[in-house]
């Protein structure tokens, strides 16, 4: 394998180091120049890329598990239309003005890529789907009877986002509720 | 199965490292793949609520609330480093030994095994067969007895053989074995490897192998020296890797060749393997009846 592995290997131990040895939680600064140094070593760089190359491939796969092989919007967009057309003038309608074009926004943004939230522990909602839901559940608050209409869909959307997005941190390996989960059989 | 759940998690965990990056850096609290098409990309964000952490850790004094918000986030990051090094050490040990064994069959057929493997050569051609096949079996008994597992002449799909593959790990590798005699044979040959490895490359998907690399190894057996990079470059998903194998006579080598070597660069072998990737895809010209 010749020397220069073990030169190599020595190089990545040591800027490994710092970062480990540091308690303060502040040594999360370290993180860039721990990086930099390990991109500036062409034979590291060609890995990395590598890395990024089977990331392209797994947000690939989760896009398109997400997605539902091509229409999750659909039902959104139907029940976002019926909103429209039956809420009352007043309040509700004009709050409604307020939350449609952020919703129109996300659901013709095609490109939006699988979003990982971190740290992958945290409860807020990142990437696309989990933004839609979110914003319809605020406006399923102005007229439930009428969300009512669309809510068998809606739960399979929201069940199958949290399968996704479950599947993703997996994946990870690192977040809590997967121990947790794993630890209680599910 | 552990290598595979681990390079599941780097994918992840390096976009990890590279979120916190930008937001240290750039104030921009993500990270992603770099997409080849508009559509999929995996990106990373850093949460609102761990970005104001996070950048505050610079700013010299932390407080106690923000030591102990930051202190999950860094046990993370650090967990993440960890595993980035573990893996490109055995990304770095895998492309190296595999490298380093053809190395040794340079080094091996250069200082001891010249004669015998130039007269294998020469036999094969007077009986009508393919020199670079003889050439080729020492190769892959060689890397039989390095403890790989290689196939030679793996027929891949319809027609496409394969020089040397070796299966049994995965992502595997291949060899395209060559030999010339000769100045003008050096390009066709070189173009000819880079059009079998294109073929046998091209019917893998699906089959359930993976290919990662390619070891385009060529024998000179006379004429110019060929130059080839010593370091790998990245073409058609494969990195490729060139291996020159000096068989000639001594008295055609060192001080007594004054054939001017012929070099290649990385960059004048991506072209050429551009271009045999074009002619591939052309259509191919009907035959003209006798």
């Amino acid at each position: 394998m010749g020397p220069d592995v073990a030169f190599l290997s020595e190089m990545l131990n040591s800027q490994l180091a710092f970062p480990l040895s540091q308690e303060d939680p502040a040594a999360i600064t370290s993180i860039p120049g721990f990086l930099q140094a390990v991109r500036s070593e062409p034979r590291f760089a060609m890995h990395l890329a590598d890395i990024h190359e089977e990331a392209q491939q797994l947000g690939k796969d989760l896009l398109s598990e997400e997605y539902d092989d091509g229409n999750p919007g659909q039902l959104v967009e139907r029940a976002l239309d019926e909103l429209g057309q039956k809420l009352a003038p007043g309040p509700p309608l004009d709050e409604y003005g307020r939350r449609a074009p952020t919703i129109r926004s996300l659901l013709h943004d095609m490109h939006h890529p699988f979003v990982l939230p971190f740290p992958v522990a945290s409860g807020e909602a990142t990437g696309r789907i989990s933004v839609l839901l979110v914003e319809l559940e605020k406006l399923a608050n102005l007229a439930p009877p009428i969300l009512q209409l669309e809510t068998s869909g809606h739960e399979t959307m929201v069940a199958r986002n949290k399968k996704v997005q479950w599947r993703a941190r997996l994946r990870t390996r690192a977040d809590p509720s997967v121990w947790a989960a794993a630890a209680g059989g599910r | 199965m552990r290598v595979f759940v681990l390079g599941l998690t780097l994918a992840f965990g390096l976009l990890r490292l590279e979120a916190v990056e930008s937001l240290l850096l750039s104030g921009t609290p993500y990270a992603e793949s770099h997409p080849k098409d508009e559509r999929a990309a995996l990106r990373v964000e850093v949460v609102r609520s761990a970005a104001g952490l996070i950048t505050a850790a610079p700013g010299g004094f932390l407080s106690g609330g923000v030591k102990s918000g930051l202190r999950p986030i860094v046990e993370d990051v650090r967990q993440v480093a960890q595993l980035l090094v573990l893996d490109l050490r055995r990304r770095l040990y895998t492309v190296r030994s595999r490298l380093g064994v053809l190395q040794r069959f340079k080094a091996r057929c250069e200082w001891h095994d010249r004669e015998r493997l130039r007269r294998l050569a020469d036999d094969a051609q007077q009986a009508k067969r393919f020199a670079e096949h003889v050439l080729r079996d020492e190769l892959t008994r060689y890397l039989f007895d390095q403890g790989l597992n290689p196939l030679a002449e793996a027929v891949l799909g319809a027609s496409s053989r394969a020089d040397v593959f070796d299966p049994s790990l995965g992502p595997s590798f291949y060899v395209e074995a060559k030999q010339y005699r000769d100045r003008a044979a050096v390009d066709p040959r070189l173009r000819a490897a880079f059009r079998q490895a294109l073929d046998t490359v091209g019917n893998i998907p699906g089959s359930g192998y993976t290919i990662d690399e390619a070891f385009i190894v060529l024998f000179r057996r006379s004429g110019p020296r060929v130059l080839l990079p010593t370091e790998p470059f990245m073409a058609e998903g494969l990195r490729w890797h060139f291996v020159l194998i000096n068989i000639a006579e001594a008295s055609e080598d060192a001080s007594q060749n004054t054939e001017t070597p012929v070099e290649y660069s990385a960059e004048s072998l991506r072209e050429i393997l551009i271009e045999v990737g074009v002619e591939r895809s052309l259509p191919v010209p009907p035959r003209a009846h006798a």
